[in-house]
């Protein structure tokens, strides 16, 4: 069993009387690299701010290793956190930023100074050691800041939306930096973003928020595949989604359902209150086999991305499906093209109205 | 929690002992006659002829030194916001000048030019162009007109200046693309446009113009509100002129103080938050000259108070005559000898020093509490500490006189504290206002991330807050000191006992006496100049070009 660390239990929150917060709910455990995924005013930095201690939570209790920390004020807590906007001081040098939490901590000058060069060398900030945070580049900013936050040892890390303020390109580099380095560190850490791709890579477990509330946690497989709602559905990765009603249960886990698009048969185990349903499918889950589930339209556009060819597909129902598929035949695709492809049933997701 | 409020009590308490309290008073002996509310004062006042010509005096000066000022000023502001040319900086520089020393030290200098017997007067006679010499300054009231423009016209061109810093040179093109001409595109865009500054800076003039005592008194020009109110002191017991005088300016000051910001709110126009396009013409070769000339021009009149003090400090004798026969360095040395000047120089340091610091302190504390503490009530302290912006310090003055005499604060017995607080709360909310802004700018990230790693608050303060914050602050120190040394009214009226005379009222009660004082006078006028000047420079160097915000409501 892994080693509980961070538990926050029943945390609520309002501001100026509109609840930012309600009821949440969730664990962390060692080595995690925890993600809260949601859309922007979800409240989700709120929640990392008050497990950082920045903010006090209406109700509810923050355990740290066994320990309430709810009233707690920050500077006892040993939780880092590296800020949006980096929060630089900038009237210090890179290599007196990244000291700080060691002075404050009063350890040795010897001490601090090897601590700050092993920390120096790990995010490759040598070179900019003795310049000033306005003398240096976004992405060595943002390796400031982690290396702040890491050099004291925290017991986790809180990283805010750390790679919003970096262009496409250097995200991608710094996402994996943050891959090795939390491999290197074993820190746990809990990672807030709207991104759900950096979530996908970097994640081993996600929280999805939506309004004020933790809708689905999980490891990434679980909720791509397994999505509870719609909302999750939707967030996590392309979904194709059709109105349907269930008009029949065929052996025991198969269900019968009536769409604009036509009968459709879904193998699922869950158990639905109503007969009006979403049907939902990810763009991969298709096949050749045309014998159940199929759908035909036109080729209204494509993508190619290399390992695979998405196809954009309108119905004469006016529908549009996204799918992917191999590459191969890439040439033989030619807009207005007409396509024909079934669902698989055991991959189709089925969310109540 | 507690302490907190604790704290905004104390200083809400304290700032409303010594702002709101004195004002306060001075309205109830306007209108309470023994125990009953009247108007009967009112009437005895306003039926005296005499200060009815005072106020209608004091009204006509605010208004032509406004004109004269703007006359001035407009033109200059353009040409340094519209044109490029070698050495704008130092020239924009250089038009503060006239605004180091306090009018009325420059009119002990410039009388020695414009009087009767004065430098041009014969200069013109020997040259042939006159005959009888010219009164320059009539009963004293052109003097003081001139005297207030020349130092108050820089204050007129920071105004408009930064109007025209934030005004977006495209809507004048797109004006002059839909085919206005260059009049039209001036009075219904450019004009409309810069009205704010424009206003704003003319309240201040206006004020500060009406509210001058020092300048009179050098011209012995008494038929003036400000100068009947000081005098109005003397017998303050028996003669209610005075109360009711300082009342109607409070009044009128407060009234042109919200008219002014209600305005500016009106008219704040937002562009949008593009970036605000810029195009200077550069100006070179012939045109250039006639530029330098006719800013030189400008320039030398403006400072030509300095250049007599500064000429009259070194002459030995300068009678009946264009320059001095004989210089000498004589009075500087009595600067430093003389009993008088001796305390003047040695008081003003200490009021100076001692109204900085408190103005430091509470400014720090008032700007901290405003940007970041989340009180109720907040709004009060935001307020107490931006009225003394609308009060004048002759107002200020003549307040703590009358609230606190026959108390132990009273200024007749030691006026130490009350000067020094006069000096520290009329220059607060201008420390206020760079702290807090201060505060805001400083984003709470930084402290956070500090609190992040351990770090107390005072550490925090210590570390992150106060390096980051403190620049701003202390330049903002610099100018208040500065400004301690040059303040006229309150030193004027508060410092009644030799023994307590600060520099400016030595200055003034120097330059009464026959023999050699006037000299003397313009040495340490020109020592507190030389001072101002280097304070200024410095707190410019710090605060780059927002040191106009010293001199601007809003």
């Amino acid at each position: 069993m892994e080693k509980e660390i961070l538990s926050v239990e029943n945390i609520e929150k309002k501001f100026n009387g509109r609840e930012v917060l309600k009821n949440i709910n969730f664990i962390v455990y060692e080595n995690d690299f925890f993600f809260i995924l949601g859309p922007s005013g979800c409240g989700k930095t709120t929640l990392l701010r008050i497990i950082a201690g920045f903010t006090q939570p209406d109700r509810g209790r923050i355990i740290l290793n066994k320990r309430d920390i709810t009233n707690l004020p920050p500077n006892k807590r040993n939780i880092g956190f590296v800020f949006q906007n980096y929060a630089l001081w900038p009237h210090m040098r890179v290599k007196e930023n990244i000291a700080f939490g060691l002075e404050i901590k009063k350890f040795s000058y010897d001490f601090i100074e090897k601590r700050v060069n092993e920390m120096l060398e790990m995010t490759k900030l040598k070179d900019v050691a003795n310049l000033y945070p306005s003398q240096i580049s976004g992405g060595q900013q943002q390796r400031v800041a982690l290396a702040r936050a890491l050099v004291v040892d925290p017991q986790i890390l809180l990283l805010d939306e750390p790679l919003s303020n970096l262009d496409a390109k250097l995200r991608d580099e710094m996402r994996n930096e943050l891959k090795r380095i939390h491999s290197q560190t074993k820190k746990t850490m809990i990672y807030v973003t709207h991104d759900q791709k950096e979530a996908m890579t970097l994640a081993t477990n996600i929280a999805i928020m939506r309004e004020k509330e933790i809708v689905q946690i999980g490891t990434p497989y679980e909720i791509y595949t397994n999505p509870k709602n719609l909302f999750v559905a939707s967030f996590i990765g392309d979904i194709n989604i059709l109105e349907g009603k269930v008009v029949e249960k065929i052996e025991g886990d198969k269900l019968k359902i009536e769409t604009e698009e036509g009968i459709m048969i879904a193998k699922t185990n869950k158990s639905l209150n109503s007969k009006n349903i979403y049907l939902c499918f990810r763009p991969e889950s298709i096949t050749e086999d045309t014998s159940i589930n199929t759908i035909k339209g036109q080729l209204k556009d494509y993508e190619f991305l290399g390992d695979t060819l998405k196809l954009a597909i309108l119905t004469e129902k006016e529908n549009l499906f996204k799918i992917s598929i191999n590459p191969e035949n890439f040439e033989k695709f030619k807009k207005g093209k007409n396509i024909i492809f079934s669902i698989i049933k055991e991959k189709i997701l089925l969310f109540e109205k | 929690m507690k302490k907190k409020y604790f704290i905004f009590f104390v200083i809400s308490l304290f700032l409303i002992l010594f702002i709101i309290y004195p004002i306060f008073y001075i309205f109830l002996q306007t209108f309470f006659h023994d125990g009953k509310f009247t108007f009967e004062l009112f009437k005895i006042v306003l039926n005296n002829l005499i200060i009815r010509k005072a106020i209608i005096n004091s009204f006509f000066l605010g208004l032509i030194v406004v004109f004269t000022t703007s006359i001035i000023a407009i033109p200059l502001a353009f040409i340094f916001d519209r044109l490029n040319f070698k050495g704008k900086g130092l020239l924009r520089i250089l038009f503060l000048l006239p605004m180091i020393s306090s009018p009325f030290v420059g009119a002990i200098g410039i009388k020695q030019i414009l009087s009767r017997f004065g430098s041009l007067n014969i200069l013109l006679i020997k040259l042939g162009i006159i005959e009888k010499p010219i009164s320059y300054f009539g009963s004293g009231f052109l003097g003081i007109v001139i005297l207030q423009t020349l130092h108050l016209f820089p204050i007129m061109f920071l105004n408009i200046l930064a109007s025209l810093n934030n005004f977006d040179i495209s809507t004048e093109e797109a004006s002059y693309n839909l085919g206005a001409n260059f009049f039209q595109t001036f009075f219904k865009i450019t004009f409309p446009l810069i009205l704010p500054g424009y206003f704003a800076g003319s309240s201040i003039v206006f004020i500060w113009s009406i509210t001058d005592l020092g300048t009179p008194l050098v011209f012995e020009f008494n038929n003036l509100v400000s100068v009947k109110i000081f005098h109005s002191l003397k017998d303050i017991n028996t003669n209610p002129a005075g109360y009711v005088l300082v009342f109607l300016l409070c009044i009128l000051t407060f009234a042109l103080f919200i008219f002014t910001k209600k305005h500016i709110e009106k008219t704040q126009y937002t562009t949008g938050k593009t970036q605000i396009q810029k195009i200077e013409r550069q100006i070179k070769g012939k045109n250039l000259f006639i530029l330098y000339i006719l800013l030189f021009v400008v320039l030398f009149i403006s400072l030509l108070p300095h250049f007599a003090l500064v000429l009259y400090s070194f002459s030995k004798k300068w009678f009946f005559s264009v320059f001095p026969f004989e210089y000498t360095l004589e009075y500087y040395k009595t600067v430093f000898t003389h009993r008088l000047t001796k305390t003047g120089i040695f008081n003003s340091l200490i009021y100076s020093s001692l109204s900085t610091t408190i103005d430091i302190f509470l400014g720090f504390f008032i700007g901290y509490i405003l940007a970041r503490w989340k009180i109720k009530g907040k709004g009060l302290l935001d307020i107490l500490s931006m009225i003394p912006l609308v009060i004048p310090g002759i107002i200020l003055a003549f307040g703590y006189v009358t609230t606190f005499s026959n108390t132990i604060l009273d200024p007749k017995n030691n006026p130490v504290f009350l000067i020094i607080l006069s000096y520290s709360l009329r220059r607060l909310p201008y420390i206020v206002r760079t702290t807090y802004s201060s505060f805001l700018q400083l984003n709470e990230n930084l402290q956070e991330a500090s609190y992040s790693l351990g770090a107390t608050n005072t550490v925090t303060f210590r570390r992150i807050v106060f390096p980051l914050v403190s620049p701003g602050v202390f330049a903002g120190g610099i100018l208040v000191f500065a400004f301690s040394l040059m303040e006229v009214s309150c030193s004027l009226i508060l410092a009644i006992r030799e023994k307590y005379y600060p520099i400016s009222k030595v200055i003034y009660t120097l330059a009464g006496r026959v023999t050699d004082g006037p000299n003397t006078a313009c040495s340490l006028g020109v020592i507190v100049m030389i001072f101002t000047g280097i304070s200024l420079f410095i707190s410019m160097k710090i605060f780059s070009k927002k040191i106009g915000d010293f001199f601007r409501i809003g």
